[in-house]
């Protein structure tokens, strides 16, 4: 059969797009990560609204100088990825870690941040602050205490706000269900909404490569999601809840929503949670524990498991923080719970928090 | 309106439908809400609509809009073919004008009544497993497991390539995550297992094309043929208005092969005739004409081809009859197989003669665990819905198969009765499981399970390892009476390939002691 030159031409042309669009979906499928050059680091620049770490005064003498984390940055080949934000350590005058108790979520939660000097010290004017809450999965109302309380997230938009923000945003990904329905069953997105957050679903997309510190034990590169590592201020809002394999889910557990395949993080979790927190470090950690889920978490699913402790709690400290939590809320000596003590250990944050200055408010 | 307009007002119409079935195929998403029926396709398929009634012996309330469909075909004939079919319409759009020129096989023209009347006679039975040949299933199922999924690796993947070299471009991708994921596209990627079969199956539909337009329409589809029947005495047909020259031209570009014109006269077969109206602007002397009235002939003959013989219905009767017989000696009518995990509600509900294999269910599972099923109900139930647990899990915030199924064969549960709703039973593999077998602590099934009171145990022990370490580790234990089959257990378990605690067809035993 001979071909028109025409007839020649159009088939060549559909042939080649038929196995260009076959190899294009052939590589859509490849399970090989998109290469991203593994130098994140140098290309975002520092915030210059960071607040420098200040020395401890003597006058507070309980309080040894702040174990500083190790900068994430450390010379020698690899290079590693960093995070904008940074934790904001405490100054002369502020306590190390607030606790403010009463029955409204959204005033406690704002005498909590005002008792370590204010949200002004952690958000300057025009940064992009990110808070995470945990929003774990979309099957209950807030009242059962899997999420995290929409009152508590939208004071703290609101304190954002008013510190100059230039926008805050709210994210987590939950482990069943859509972010969709979870967020909408939490009540998180229209109480964020309301006082002017964005919500935003976790797109994979923005998931890439992160080289993790070589302060991190178990964890050299996990899949983290940008934007958290981009933010001028991530501020880390768990919701304080049980969990048999760790014990306990709060501060330092509750970053493992901004990472992908949680699952296989479990077969190390307590070192993999304290290796994250070399990596992710939010400028403050709030724990809502106006509700706290005592038995069957994280998924909960009875009012019988839910106790009203009307706390909120909030360091720069996640290590302090989760202790504290620990020691109050369970009971619990913190060095029984692993990822604590490594975290100690590690130098993220302390563990001795009968030792660090706290300031109770009671409403 | 002149011969020209009528062609234009039908492939506009075309254009709709098609784009509105795809519109609430997207849009059959969990937490849809709207006045929209997401099933009206099916609801207006008389085929998918009286053959579920007649199998499951119940009228479907919601489906009794297909008679509307059927007094359409009464009127008008096969005009759903030819306006408002989606699949019609793709058949038309790709079909090449160049091969146009297709003869009738005259023979073949009968196959769709057969296949029509051994779903008649297997529904009888209470059978539907050739339901998978209905054109709006055979399309709505190829869209949700084979289209839509790739679809949606085409936007991840586009986005994960773009976003680190293109940031004007993270606005746009902005919009896109923000505003669809979760709802028009999917919140995850589904995985179907036999999504490319799927996809075979519609491009050998669209391929057969090529002996003959509209292929599927003419020979096979056996809604066609539901339509084809009332054609035979519907009210408007084609007909030729006054003696024509017999030059043929409405014949050449007549899709379906419906007119002939030969030195007797012009004839039209309304069994075929898809009142596409592609003749009447063909034809030189404006000779044909649509009109209302029947079998009152104009001039020129009303072709009735005997297109089914008491052969054919004997022959039909006695397939299926045969068929359905074979399926219940099949092994699936005597035990479950071990991975026959249906919706929630389903097993108890007389499934298999409800099912039209419409794949809404499938569609709107936001996890991806409700495939089109091989061969885990039989050959019988080919292509019904299961959950592969491996895949995706029954997530315990949702109800929506129940909601979107146009037959009620996934019942309407209410969130709290799926809540309860037991579709299988989680065992653990101790030979595999990781604390169970290689001493290392994991609890994500435990964790995982949604139950209120936790399905899943943890027991602490201490071991000392195969190599002398001395471990502590918390083994699980599934408490099979509180497992409801929901399956995230199997889903998370970070085990490589196959899970550790897998979920199997429900077990329900009488309580200790």
């Amino acid at each position: 059969m001979m071909l028109s030159r025409r007839e020649f031409i159009r088939r060549s042309v559909l042939y080649a797009l038929t196995l260009a669009g076959g190899s294009a979906l052939a590589a859509c499928n490849s399970p090989t990560p998109t290469p991203i050059p593994p130098t994140l680091a140098p290309t975002v620049p520092p915030s210059p609204t960071r607040v420098p770490p200040t020395a401890t005064l003597a006058s507070t003498a309980t309080i040894a100088p702040t174990t500083a984390p190790p900068p994430s940055t450390i010379a020698q080949g690899a290079p590693t990825a960093t995070m904008t934000a940074t934790p904001v350590p405490p100054t002369a005058f502020d306590p190390y870690l607030a606790v403010a108790r009463g029955a409204n979520p959204g005033a406690i939660t704002r005498a909590a941040i005002d008792a370590l000097g204010g949200m002004k010290r952690f958000v300057k004017p025009g940064n992009d602050v990110i808070l995470k809450p945990n929003i774990c999965n979309a099957s209950y109302t807030p009242e059962y205490a899997t999420t995290t309380n929409p009152q508590v997230l939208a004071e703290l938009v609101k304190m954002c706000l008013e510190a100059g923000a230039k926008r805050v945003r709210v994210m987590d990904q939950p482990f069943a269900g859509t972010a969709v329905e979870a967020y909408k069953k939490s009540g998180i997105r229209e109480a964020v909404e309301k006082v002017g957050g964005q919500m935003e679903i976790m797109a994979a997309m923005k998931y890439a490569d992160a080289d993790f510190p070589k302060t991190a034990r178990d964890l050299k590169k996990w899949k983290v999601y940008q934007d958290i590592l981009k933010a001028d201020v991530v501020i880390n809002v768990p919701i304080a809840k049980t969990h048999d394999i760790a014990k306990l889910t709060l501060a330092m557990k509750g970053l493992m929503g901004v990472i992908t395949d949680p699952p296989a993080f479990h077969n190390a979790l307590d070192q993999r949670i304290a290796d994250l927190n070399t990596l992710i470090k939010p400028t403050l950690n709030v724990i809502d524990a106006v509700r706290t889920l005592a038995v069957n978490g994280p998924t909960g699913g009875s009012l019988d498991f839910v106790v009203k402790t009307n706390l909120v709690m909030a360091s720069h400290d996640p290590v302090a923080l989760d202790a504290y939590a620990t020691k109050v809320l369970f009971l619990k000596k913190p060095e029984e719970i692993a990822y604590i003590k490594y975290g100690a250990e590690m130098g993220i944050g302390r563990i001795d928090v009968d030792k660090v200055r706290i300031k109770e408010v009671t409403m | 309106m002149n011969s020209n307009r009528w062609r234009r007002a039908r492939q506009i119409t075309q254009i709709i439908s098609t784009a509105f079935f795809f519109l609430l195929a997207f849009l059959t998403y969990r937490g849809f809400e709207s006045a929209l029926p997401l099933d009206l396709y099916f609801r207006l398929d008389p085929l998918a609509a009286f053959g579920a009634m007649l199998a499951a012996r119940l009228v479907i309330a919601a489906m009794l809009l297909a008679l509307a469909a059927i007094a359409f075909g009464f009127v008008f004939g096969r005009a759903w073919c030819g306006w408002l079919c989606p699949l019609g319409a793709l058949l038309d759009w790709i079909s090449p004008r160049a091969w146009r020129v297709a003869q009738a096989h005259k023979n073949w023209k009968s196959v769709k009544y057969v296949l029509l009347f051994v779903i008649f006679f297997a529904a009888l039975l209470g059978n539907l497993s050739l339901m998978i040949l209905d054109p709006i299933t055979l399309l709505n199922r190829t869209f949700s497991s084979a289209f839509f999924p790739a679809l949606n690796v085409v936007v991840v993947s586009t986005e994960i390539a773009l976003y680190p070299i293109a940031p004007p471009l993270h606005p746009f991708f902005d919009l896109i995550e923000q505003n669809w994921r979760g709802t028009i596209l999917p919140a995850q990627q589904t995985f179907y297992q036999l999504g490319w079969v799927l996809a075979l199956v519609f491009v050998g539909v669209v391929a057969l094309n090529w002996a003959a337009p509209r292929f599927w329409c003419r020979y096979l589809c056996p809604l066609g043929a539901v339509y084809a029947l009332q054609a035979k005495i519907s009210w408007l047909r084609p007909r030729a208005v006054k003696d024509c020259s017999h030059c043929a031209a409405c014949m050449r570009v007549c899709p379906t092969s419906a007119i002939a014109v030969t030195k007797d006269g012009f004839s039209v077969d309304p069994a075929e005739c898809v009142v596409c109206m592609d003749c009447l602007p063909a034809c030189p002397e404006s000779v044909i004409a649509f009109q209302f009235g029947g079998r009152r002939s104009a001039v020129g003959g009303q072709r009735s081809d005997v297109d089914l013989t008491r052969r054919h219905l004997i022959g039909s009767a006695l397939a299926s009859i045969g068929a359905v017989a074979l399926f219940r000696t099949a092994p699936s009518a005597s035990r479950d197989d071990p991975w026959l995990i249906r919706p929630p509600g389903a097993r108890e509900n007389n499934f298999l003669a409800k099912c039209i294999r419409c794949a809404e269910c499938v569609k709107v599972c936001p996890t991806g665990v409700l495939q089109p099923s091989l061969f885990e109900a039989g050959l019988e139930g080919f292509w019904s819905p299961i959950l592969t647990t491996r895949l995706g899990y029954c997530d315990y915030s949702c109800n929506a198969c129940g909601q979107v199924c146009p037959t009620g064969a996934i019942p309407p549960l209410t969130l709290e009765q799926k809540r309860q709703s037991i579709i299988g039973t989680a065992y653990i593999d101790e030979n595999r499981c990781i604390p169970w077998a290689s001493y290392r602590p994991c609890v994500v099934c435990e964790e995982m399970c949604p139950v209120p009171d936790k399905a899943i145990k943890l027991e602490p022990v201490d071991l000392i390892s195969p190599d002398g370490k001395k471990v502590h580790v918390q083994r699980p234990r599934v408490v099979t009476d509180m497992c409801i089959g929901c399956g995230i257990c199997e889903y998370k378990c970070p085990l490589s390939a196959t899970a550790a605690i897998r979920v199997y067809a429900p077990m329900q035993l009488p309580p200790i002691g």
